[in-house]
């Protein structure tokens, strides 16, 4: 069932970043979404903030230390989105 | 008070999307290998039309100071924008952050790794005589040459009852000019249209016809009169 998580949370930050060239299996469930690894920067983690409280009604804070934690990968993010989804 | 008149220029190089006016009715936005994918998803159709015509293998960048000159910028980038706003009440970061007017020429810095002056222009539908200008004073203040970006992009259907020039509602294009000092064009006051009040000035589109058909001497650049752009030189166009 977290597979399943995963690999929706995959095609979700795809489409929400107009991730061209980019496919699911393309993205490791481990590797790290911003800097290295997939390259996101600042504006993405914010549209993924809002994609986020759309989808599962989760609130993210920007000032949150545990943000960086919850989205070092897509694992760590599929983790929190269980825990915490409200929808 | 002893003023010079504005520099002569030479037309170096252009390049365009489309890249003829037969081709002007194209589906697909054009691919941008040049542009790194993780910059070129930001880009919406007149961006990816812009940073097509900023990355043609016919005109490479040298690391110029570019004028980027578009009336309404990716109009549709920010209508959907206030749409959302009025829909849902937030808007999409990413949408956001390019909703700035010089955003595309941004991302063209970006992708080249350069630090050269990037100005954006709005200026109504005189936007040919403005780039002209801001062209002839980075001329004069030093360039080598400069890099003359003109991009446009339909209005939304909702916009289009209030369309005040006729290009607005055609379909998007982007067209670069790489213009330097010399003597074959002249920006020159346009003694020619003395009646203030008639007349239309020149689109991006007429310019560029205009640098491309020596059988013109000038086109007028001012809704009012006053400028016009001269042919002085006998060169060909561009290379």
């Amino acid at each position: 069932m977290q597979e399943d998580l995963r690999h929706e949370i995959k095609v979700f930050i795809i489409e929400a970043l107009n991730m061209e060239d980019v496919t699911p299996e393309d993205i490791g469930d481990d590797e790290p979404l911003f800097g290295e690894g997939l390259g996101l920067d600042s504006i993405d983690s914010l549209e993924l903030g809002v994609g986020l409280q759309k989808r599962y009604g989760l609130r993210i804070s920007a000032e949150n230390e545990e943000t960086r934690r919850i989205f070092a990968s897509v694992r760590a993010l599929a983790d929190y989105v269980t825990a915490n989804r409200t929808r | 008070m002893n003023v010079a008149g504005p520099p002569g220029m030479n037309l170096r190089g252009w390049s365009a999307w489309p890249s003829s006016a037969d081709a002007r009715r194209v589906a697909a936005p054009p691919a941008l290998g040049e542009i790194p994918p993780l910059l070129r998803r930001r880009a919406d159709r007149m961006g990816r039309a812009a940073l097509h015509a900023l990355t043609r293998p016919e005109l490479p960048y040298t690391g110029q100071a570019v004028v980027m000159c578009s009336r309404l910028g990716e109009i549709g980038r920010s209508f959907g924008l206030q749409k959302e706003l009025a829909d849902e009440g937030s808007v999409s970061p990413q949408q956001f952050s390019m909703s700035v007017h010089h955003a595309v020429g941004g991302l063209f810095m970006m992708a080249k790794k350069a630090r050269a002056p990037l100005t954006a222009l709005a200026a109504g539908d005189e936007g040919a005589l403005a780039g002209l200008q801001e062209t002839a004073a980075q001329l004069v203040d030093g360039a080598g040459s400069v890099w003359l970006l003109f991009c446009e992009e339909p209005l939304p259907g909702e916009y289009r009852p209030f369309a005040a020039a006729p290009e607005d509602g055609t379909d998007h294009y982007a067209f670069v000019l790489e213009l330097a000092a010399g003597d074959e064009f002249r920006l020159a006051e346009d003694a020619g249209h003395a009646d203030p009040t008639a007349g239309r000035a020149a689109s991006p589109l007429d310019l560029l016809a205009f640098l491309l058909s020596p059988a013109e001497d000038a086109i007028r650049l001012s809704r009012r009169g006053g400028w016009a752009f001269r042919r002085t030189g006998r060169k060909g166009a561009g290379a």
